[in-house]
């Protein structure tokens, strides 16, 4: 027998990781009728927070206050996603606006939930019912 | 042995190289889907704070970080030469405080605490050590139970908080000292450095497993804590007394006695 079976450790299983390894993310900020919709894809992590936080603050700078945050295909976020989401929506309301969240995904929604953040922000099953919202 | 080890530059570009080095030893480990996601958002907090806060993106500091199965807690460890920090002293932000009163950042190390089982922190005089627990709950039958520990289990308990019991049994012989020595270095190694040996189950102790003994106690007290025998049976302390390590050892009669001894040093 030997040391790895010994302890209890499984063998190493070759399977993929399943989390994306990549820290790449996709945001895409599109003017709607009287709303600014930002839809994020991919990871928002260390590494890549700021741009979030940059598209949100540029959108707010340019007068654009009324702002919905897609998060439907946002794989992973940590803290450091949550902490631009946390910054932009207290410039956001220091201007009158808002920034209300359309339906987080299920990874989205834990860090929220843990954050204690799910009841600050205003959140909406879909896309469609955040934009109605305004 | 049975751990894995990983060392990346103290950057953010390498923080998710070592979140998918534990999230893949975690999923070998038996950990669910959702419980290795925690386990790659704990270390990724972890060492994006040891980066952001402690190395400030120092490019030729480093992170290591290991990981194993003990029994069924799946175990990461974090080191790091950042200057000493105990993340657990953090005060915690307040999740039901209203928007003006929050502060954007300040999650990482309450994600960690409500993400992982348990959470220690030392410093060991040069570095930081973060250790991370994560519990394995046999799931379906693709993960079947951790086995048994062949030979003579070796019960490890935390008796009072931060005294940690190890209990051997049989004869402590050359393969049974190998165990003890793997336990008691991997206790050790998760920084606790108050250990009880519990040696009313051992009816045969060999040089070996003194000398085992000895590194431990050793070890223990580079670490400003100690290890105390308790409950020797007649044969173990007879041969103790012959070569004079009764002198070394502080030796109590029962777990209690040894319990309230340890009281006072602390």
């Amino acid at each position: 027998m030997n040391e790895r079976s010994k302890y209890g450790i499984p063998h190493p299983v070759e399977t993929a990781c399943p989390l994306p390894l990549n820290s790449m993310v996709d945001i895409r900020v599109s003017e709607l009728e009287q709303v600014t919709l930002v839809e994020v894809i991919g990871r928002v992590d260390s590494l890549n927070a700021a741009e979030l936080g940059t598209s949100l603050s540029n959108a707010i700078d340019e007068g654009n206050t009324n702002i919905v945050l897609d998060l439907s295909q946002v794989s992973y976020m940590s803290s450091a996603g949550l902490r631009e989401l946390v910054s932009a929506f207290k410039k956001v309301r220091r201007v009158s606006g808002d920034l209300r969240i359309a339906q987080p995904s299920t990874r989205v929604q834990e860090v929220l939930e843990m954050a204690g953040l799910d009841t600050i922000f205003q959140i909406f099953p879909t896309q469609t019912d955040a934009v109605g919202s305004y | 042995m049975s751990e894995r080890q990983l060392q990346i530059a103290g950057v953010l570009e390498a923080v998710a190289t070592a979140c998918a080095f534990v999230a893949e030893a975690a999923q070998n480990a038996g950990l669910d889907a959702q419980a290795c996601h925690q386990c790659y958002l704990a270390v990724d907090e972890a060492c994006t704070n040891i980066v952001e806060h402690g190395y400030a993106q120092d490019p030729d500091s480093v992170i290591d970080v290991m990981c194993q199965l003990e029994r069924d807690q799946f175990v990461i460890t974090i080191l790091d030469d950042s200057p000493a920090f105990d993340p657990l002293a953090f005060p915690e932000p307040d999740t039901k405080a209203p928007l003006v009163h929050r502060e954007p950042g300040g999650w990482g190390i309450f994600f960690i605490k409500k993400l992982m089982d348990r959470v220690n922190y030392m410093h060991d005089g040069s570095r930081n050590r973060l250790v991370m627990m994560k519990q394995v709950k046999p799931h379906n039958h693709h993960n079947p139970p951790v086995p048994e520990m062949p030979m003579q289990p070796i019960r490890v308990t935390e008796v009072k908080p931060k005294v940690w019991m190890i209990a051997p049994s049989g004869r402590l012989d050359a393969m049974q000292s190998r165990e003890l020595t793997a336990v008691l270095w991997q206790v050790l190694e998760q920084g606790h450095k108050w250990l009880l040996v519990d040696m009313s189950e051992v009816d045969y102790i060999s040089s070996v497993g003194f000398k085992t003994l000895v590194s431990a106690w050793q070890r223990a007290r580079d670490l400003k804590g100690d290890l105390m025998l308790v409950t020797l049976t007649p044969r173990v302390r007879e041969v103790m007394e012959m070569i004079g390590l009764d002198l070394v050892f502080s030796i109590a009669d029962t777990p209690e006695k040894a319990l309230a001894r340890l009281a006072m040093k602390k």
